[in-house]
């Protein structure tokens, strides 16, 4: 509020409280200090003793502590005789957030509308409500929190979600999305009946669309001269997660390379598996959606009603199918289908893969295939 | 590179290129490994520095013994080291960075400060007279520097140059000692820039925080003040993040005080027009939008108990 007439006091250099207005000493006595004693706002008390060293006149805001809530005063303090006289011009209360935390903070209003995640005790993902499009895909159920959230908000506010992994609360914290939309984000652990922690759930609303960020499109946009752009954020990770990532990518050619040395090798067999192509082909473009769906393409797969039945070590065959669809995916143009089927033709089981790309040239057939 | 052959020039230009971006990854990532690190000043600051200081010195000088051709304790005072004391620096590189800002925006008057002439709230009212008062060039003309000094400065100095003016005459003089207590009197805080903007800022409330938050409109002192309020950290601390060697701080400040991403590039740009870089605009394009507010808050919280210990001991 602001004063029609100033609240004043005087004190003297010693810091006694020698006469105040009403106000302040109430003020006075609520904060512990007794009448004729020493002022009991440490911050007005040290702006008395400021001026009374210095003899100067000085005019600044000063914040006290009143009971639950602070004050921010706007204090004129002056020499005056061989005291000081404080005036208090303007007398502000502010509510201590800390001390006294709004429901809302705590948790959502009633009626605001919520996404809802809900993780295990490993932090995966095992539940999502209200309105999730745009924010979890089919594909993610059993992902990380990591990984979700990673893709929903980016690297960078990934601090602000350091508390889901200690399973700590997480009061209202507004968090800014990859596509520069604001979320509110909740957080709770679950616990069971005896008070073990379940899992966590996390609440989110909205307050603009937020679109799942397209990490490979993003990369392919950027240009040489956005080196530094692209390095700054990744350095910002934290150290593991950079060696674990190019642990991750140096192992997989290695494995390749591995795999290639042993078909080569004279002593080379497959194991006798009997597969049903039908599921090979299901489980391999089951693990390939989300990178379909960042193309935004389509896996078309033969119908659950057609059974082909085959010999062939299952693990292997699975692989092959991995790589031809991943390479379908990868020389197709964005947007297009890409037809698997299954079926079986003199003795022999068979699976197709037919994209849209461009092909490989006649010349390297011979090479590729024989 | 005059006659190089087409690739070769690709080739040049490219790792040219590469290089810049490398050096300014490596700019960036320090600054956020180390954001308070001691940057050297440069010359010229280092010359502005020094010729602040020795005018504040021989003002004091004049006024307490007369005004004489040139100044006896500032050499003695420089060579005591008494000018090279922590927050005397501290504060000779704020008024350098503020006449840099005042400079680079090239209004006179805060036209905000002129149209609050006319508020309801007669505090408004003074403190608005005062801010315009003390930014008159009455205040900045010579013979007058030491009324930009804060309090604690001004009567350290002050009594110290006393000290000189009897080493150097070998005589106690009373009417020296009249003069000091006369200057140390006259002194008043709320007539001084930074807290006639501040009281402003305080009455206003959450009035005119659009106004206050454009620098072109509100001028320094009250766009500063209107951050001191918002951050809680002091006026100074504020011109020193703004006048850092790299666009970091600023950046986090303006996040922490919620600036949209629009109006913090513009701040940037009014404020750091000559010392941003197209590279720190890049980055800034990248990186402001993932700071998160509350976070940039407490990153401004740990700077400023981190400069508190420095102004008081000298050291982080």
């Amino acid at each position: 509020m602001n004063l029609t007439r100033a609240i004043t006091c005087e004190v003297s250099s010693a810091g006694i409280l020698l006469r105040a207005d009403d106000a302040l000493q109430q003020l006075h006595i609520r904060a512990g200090g007794n009448l004729g004693g020493t002022l009991a706002c440490p911050a007005l008390l040290s702006l008395t003793q400021m001026v009374a060293g210095l003899r100067m006149r000085l005019a600044r805001p000063v914040c006290v502590a009143d009971g639950p809530n602070n004050l921010e005063l706007w204090v004129e303090a002056e020499p005056f005789n061989k005291d000081v006289k404080l005036s208090i011009l303007g007398w502000r209360k502010i509510h201590n957030v800390a001390v006294k935390p709004t429901s809302r903070d705590i948790w959502p209003d009633q009626g605001q509308e919520l996404v809802t995640l809900r993780f295990d005790q490993a932090l995966r993902l095992v539940d999502a409500c209200g309105p999730v499009e745009g924010i979890v895909k089919n594909t993610d159920f059993g992902s990380s929190s990591k990984i979700i959230l990673g893709r929903l908000f980016g690297p960078d506010a990934m601090p602000a979600f350091q508390n889901v992994e200690r399973f700590f609360p997480i009061s209202r914290r507004s968090v800014r999305t990859l596509n520069d939309a604001r979320m509110s984000v909740w957080g709770q652990a679950k616990r069971d009946g005896a008070g073990q922690i379940s899992g966590y759930t996390l609440s989110l609303t909205q307050h603009g669309k937020v679109e799942v960020a397209n990490f490979a499109q993003a990369d392919r946009s950027s240009s040489g001269a956005l080196f530094g752009k692209q390095l700054a954020p990744v350095l910002r990770q934290p150290l593991h997660r950079i060696i674990a990532n190019a642990a991750r990518h140096l192992t997989a050619p290695v494995e390749d390379l591995d795999d290639l040395e042993a078909v080569e090798r004279p002593g080379f067999f497959t194991a006798q598996d009997d597969i049903e192509l039908g599921d090979v082909v299901r489980r391999a473009a089951g693990l390939l959606a989300l990178t379909a769906a960042d193309h935004r393409m389509t896996i078309t797969l033969p119908d659950t009603q057609t059974y082909v039945t085959a010999t062939a070590e299952y693990r292997r065959a699975l692989q092959i199918m991995l790589n031809l669809i991943t390479n379908a995916i990868q020389y197709s143009p964005d947007g297009t289908d890409v037809q698997v089927e299954v079926g079986a033709e003199d003795g022999f089981a068979y699976i197709s893969v037919s994209d849209q790309g461009a092909g490989v040239d006649a010349e390297y057939h011979e090479r590729i295939f024989a | 590179m005059e006659g190089l052959l087409g690739p070769q020039d690709d080739l040049l230009s490219i790792a040219c290129a590469h290089a810049r971006d490398v050096d300014a990854l490596c700019d960036d990532v320090a600054s956020i490994i180390f954001p308070s690190a001691v940057h050297t000043p440069s010359e010229a600051t280092i010359s502005a520095v020094s010729v602040k200081l020795l005018q504040i010195v021989r003002d004091i000088e004049a006024r307490l013994h007369g005004a004489t051709p040139e100044s006896t304790c500032g050499p003695l005072l420089a060579r005591s080291g008494f000018l090279r004391k922590t927050d005397i620096v501290d504060f000779a590189l704020v008024r350098v960075a503020e006449d840099n800002l005042i400079a680079r925006l090239g209004c006179g008057f805060s036209q905000l400060a002129v149209e609050l002439l006319d508020h309801a709230d007669t505090h408004v009212i003074e403190a608005a007279q005062a801010l315009l008062a003390a930014d008159s060039l009455q205040v900045r003309s010579q013979g007058r520097s030491y009324l930009t000094l804060p309090p604690e400065i001004l009567h350290k100095m002050c009594w110290r140059i006393v000290a000189a003016l009897e080493l150097l005459s070998g005589s106690h003089s009373d009417n020296v000692i009249h003069n000091a207590r006369a200057l140390i009197a006259s002194y008043d805080e709320a007539q001084t820039a930074p807290a006639s903007a501040r009281k402003i800022v305080y009455f206003l409330g959450d009035e005119n925080r659009a106004a206050l938050s454009n620098p072109h409109h509100a001028g320094v002192y009250l766009f500063v003040a209107y951050l001191s309020a918002d951050l809680n950290i002091g006026h100074d601390h504020i011109l020193r993040l703004i006048g850092f060697e790299s666009a970091f701080p600023m950046k986090v400040m303006l996040a922490a005080a919620g600036f949209p991403e629009h109006a913090a590039l513009q701040t940037m740009i009014d404020l750091r027009s000559q010392k941003l870089s197209v590279r720190e605009a890049a980055l800034f394009e990248a990186e402001y939008t993932h700071f998160i507010p509350e976070m940039a808050r407490q990153q401004i919280c740990d700077w400023s108990s981190a400069r508190s210990l420095f102004l008081s001991s000298g050291r982080t």
